[in-house]
């Protein structure tokens, strides 16, 4: 089969990855395939080439499943830079005349902290009077 | 003097459009605060027409809009110390 292995590169180079975790990821996964595949197309041996092959296959299948989940999770921070993420963090809290205001989970709280009782917990899930009545295809 | 109200303000701008813009057009409101890079609760003397005038150049043509009144005496909810400390500000 002819094929021109620049033309290949010049077209793999050309694919725009996002930052964060998701781009760095991806292209430290698109690195190991290829010297993977070197080793499986170079190794003349059944045996080795076939080990290869399957490694790329679990390594990638592993790989963009947890990042899918990740990013799913993370968004911001499967795609942003350090610094981008940092400046996104800090442009969330701000009020007039405080530029920045620091995110941090410790500092989050009720207004006014409610006891709920044991009993109130059970119709915490009770849908609304009349809720019902839409028929609901995503729930 | 005109009595304030709390505004609650949903913009996700249109592409191109920095933080410091959209800040610049809050400050001529008495207050605000914002509590995630498109939510804003703002204190404010102008009305809701007022406030779309100001901040729809920032949306149209594909961004996100939308403004409408709190009533802040019923409320609670899972938010930063600082945010709760502003909504309690003597106005």
């Amino acid at each position: 089969m002819d094929y021109d292995l620049n033309k290949i590169i010049e077209k793999a180079s050309s694919v725009k990855l996002p930052g964060g975790v998701f781009g760095k990821t991806c292209t430290v996964l698109i690195v190991v395939s290829l010297a993977m595949f070197g080793i499986a197309w170079t190794a003349r041996n059944v045996w080795i080439s076939s080990a290869a092959l399957i490694m790329i296959f679990i390594l990638v299948f592993i790989m963009l499943w947890r990042l899918i989940n990740f990013a799913n999770k993370n968004p911001q921070a499967a795609i942003l830079e350090g610094s981008e993420f940092l400046l996104h963090e800090h442009m969330q809290l701000a009020a007039k005349g405080i530029p920045h205001l620091p995110k941090i989970p410790t500092l989050y709280m009720e207004d006014k902290p409610i006891q709920i009782e044991p009993e109130q917990l059970q119709s915490l899930n009770t849908p609304d009077e009349n809720a019902g009545e839409r028929e609901v295809v995503n729930g | 003097m005109a009595s304030g109200k709390y505004i609650q303000v949903y913009l996700d701008p249109k592409q191109g459009i920095m933080m410091e813009t959209i800040e610049k057009t809050m400050n001529i409101a008495v207050d605000w605060f914002r509590y995630s890079d498109t939510n804003w609760v703002v204190y404010t003397t102008s009305d809701i027409n007022k406030w779309h005038g100001r901040l729809k150049k920032f949306a149209d043509p594909d961004g996100n809009l939308f403004i409408c009144e709190l009533n802040i005496n019923n409320r609670n909810g899972w938010m930063t110390k600082d945010f709760w400390v502003w909504l309690r500000k003597d106005r």
